[in-house]
């Protein structure tokens, strides 16, 4: 298919990542490139495929939902860029 | 004596013999790494608490404790697992200055065994390279010719085991990114079967597809290894709960009978000559001390590339999108408003590849090409597992080369990154099934550069793997030769 610089700039937004001009142009390329290699998968029959969900074919086991001691509220925040007492602080995001 | 360069086991048997005290081995083993430096290995250092740990264990032996055989032993930890108080970086930017607040579960197991953690190691950022040529603290070499890449992503892993700097290392593989690494610097990796070992403080790439695993310089080393980190945890909902046996002990001295299978369309992915010869000498090897040799089919083989990308962008587009500045690592200056603080840490705080991985991933995902693409890799992957288990009614094991080719130059792939994904054509299929396989040297080529065999075995079956590794090695010789 062929990749638009539209496309291309909507994924960025998706990706919450800013590319330059230049950096857009490259990518276009580069994903063109990477479609075009993982574009073999659309002539494959999958017809009455059935998806799974695990890749072990014994089930997962499912916890019992107990409460367990976890991260203080002081280890939590360590590694905040910012914090204010024992809470993450963000930016200002209502007036 | 210099004990670097004794193999895990033998260290381990002098340190609890008391021919040698665990810290003049540490101590060793931290001038070997100061020595070696260059080859950028390690991101971070750990030898304050390598030498307390040491130092205790000589204590408890010196008193006539009896102690598990990873007591004393120094080892090296892959920068995307958790341990407590040390810098978990990912090699990203964006994780540059993290400082982890728990041990990962294969950590705690190993620090139950006194194990000494000495560093933590390079790596492509994230996990997402196969030439630790994606590190935002620079390349790391490789410890046999340092114009060549160690692999990646677990390239410092395997360069630290490689050069002498521990007895072993852990990686993680999501594609091949601790086979590769083994491979390129003629190294013993396994990656377990899926759900063998807890991910639990493992920073996750592409969940269904990552594992913890060990890299060493034996086969014997490796599966003391396994022994230590595998197993059940109730705190990591996809391991599995199946019994972990000795693999040690399980290691048998014959391989008479056990079936090799060889898939055609294997070979027919291209390889370059010292490679194929290595392995065609090494399938000749087997056949002749017992083994059974037979052909098998994997029809699908040539798809799974394009089905690993897709699946592992997509999960790794998803698992990335915690890092917006707020709760932990990087946070960019400078913002407007919220919008615009996370997209200004993403875009300064990931590298190149990762951002390629991500708009791949959103891309499958979107709305109007999820069915095209992801769904389409998710069934894909479905038919694969189908052409293994048909081919696994056949054989015990499969056999390939590691990589197409040996450690290939810095730079020289850089900038062709379909030419760096297709380096991981014989290792992304075994990740796709969940298969466990283990990369072990078996030749050399005409620079002297180490060639890696991988052997694939069914679910759970780590056994027959380590059984052939080791057989390879005793009777013909591993890295040393």
């Amino acid at each position: 298919m062929e990749i638009t610089t539209e496309l291309v700039e909507h994924l960025a937004e998706l990706s919450r990542i800013e590319f330059t001009a230049e950096e857009t142009e490259n990518f276009k390329n580069e994903f063109e490139k990477t479609l075009h290699q993982i574009d073999m998968l659309e002539k494959v029959d999958t017809n009455g495929i059935e998806l799974k969900l695990n890749l072990l074919d014994a089930e997962t086991e499912i916890k019992e939902d107990i409460a367990h001691q976890s991260l203080s509220k002081n280890d939590a925040i360590k590694n905040a860029p910012d914090s204010f007492g024992s809470s993450v602080a963000v930016p200002l995001m209502v007036d | 004596m210099d004990y670097t360069k004794l193999s895990l086991l033998e260290v381990s048997k002098k340190i609890h013999d008391r021919e040698v005290t665990s810290l003049e081995v540490t101590n060793q083993i931290i001038e070997r790494i100061k020595a070696t430096e260059k080859l950028n290995a390690l991101n971070s250092y750990n030898f304050d608490e390598a030498i307390n740990v040491a130092k205790q264990v000589d204590e408890m032996l010196d008193a006539g404790k009896d102690l598990p055989v990873l007591a004393g032993v120094p080892i090296v930890v892959k920068d995307n697992i958790n341990v407590l108080g040390t810098k978990t970086t990912c090699s990203s930017k964006m994780l540059e200055n993290y400082v982890s607040v728990y041990d990962a579960t294969v950590i705690e197991k190993l620090k139950s065994q006194y194990a000494v953690i000495v560093g933590k190691a390079n790596m492509d950022e994230f996990a997402m390279g196969s030439s630790n040529e994606n590190s935002a603290f620079g390349p790391c070499l490789n410890p046999i010719d340092s114009t060549r890449v160690p692999g990646g992503s677990s390239g410092g892993s395997a360069c630290s085991v490689g050069a002498y700097q521990c007895y072993a290392a852990l990686g993680t593989d999501t594609g091949g990114s601790i086979r590769e690494p083994a491979s390129f610097c003629g190294v013993v990796g396994l990656k377990p079967t899926y759900g063998r070992v807890s991910r639990y403080g493992v920073v996750a790439f592409a969940n269904s597809l990552d594992q913890v695993g060990p890299l060493t310089r034996t086969v014997k080393d490796n599966a003391v290894m396994l022994s230590a980190i595998a197993g059940y945890d109730e705190k990591e909902t996809t391991s599995a709960n199946v019994p972990v046996p000795n693999y040690l002990s399980e290691i048998k001295n014959s391989i008479k009978g056990l079936k090799i299978g060889i898939a055609k369309e294997f070979f027919a992915l291209g390889m370059d000559i010292d490679v194929e010869i290595a392995i065609k000498n090494a399938i000749e090897f087997y056949k002749q001390n017992g083994a059974e040799i037979v052909d098998v089919s994997l029809k699908n083989i040539d798809l799974a590339l394009s089905a690993y990308y897709i699946i592992s962008s997509a999960e790794a587009s998803s698992n990335l999108g915690r890092f917006d500045g707020i709760r932990y690592g990087y946070r960019a200056q400078g913002y407007k408003d919220l919008v615009d603080l996370y997209v200004k840490t993403r875009t300064e705080g990931f590298g190149k590849e990762v951002k390629r991985r991500i708009m791949l991933g959103n891309f499958v995902l979107s709305s109007g090409y999820y069915d095209a693409y992801y769904k389409k890799a998710k069934k894909v992957q479905a038919l694969l597992q189908k052409d293994f288990e048909e081919a696994f009614k056949q054989c015990d094991v499969l056999l390939s080369p590691t990589s197409p080719s040996v450690a290939f130059k810095l730079g020289e792939k850089s900038n062709d990154h379909i030419k760096m994904y297709l380096s991981d054509v014989y290792t992304v299929p075994v990740n796709i099934v969940g298969s466990p396989a283990i990369s072990f040297p078996c030749g050399k080529d005409s620079d002297g550069m180490p060639i890696g065999l991988q052997l694939i075995g069914k679910k759970f079956d780590e056994t027959t793997l380590y059984t052939l590794a080791n057989y390879f090695e005793e009777h013909k010789g591993g890295q040393n030769e």
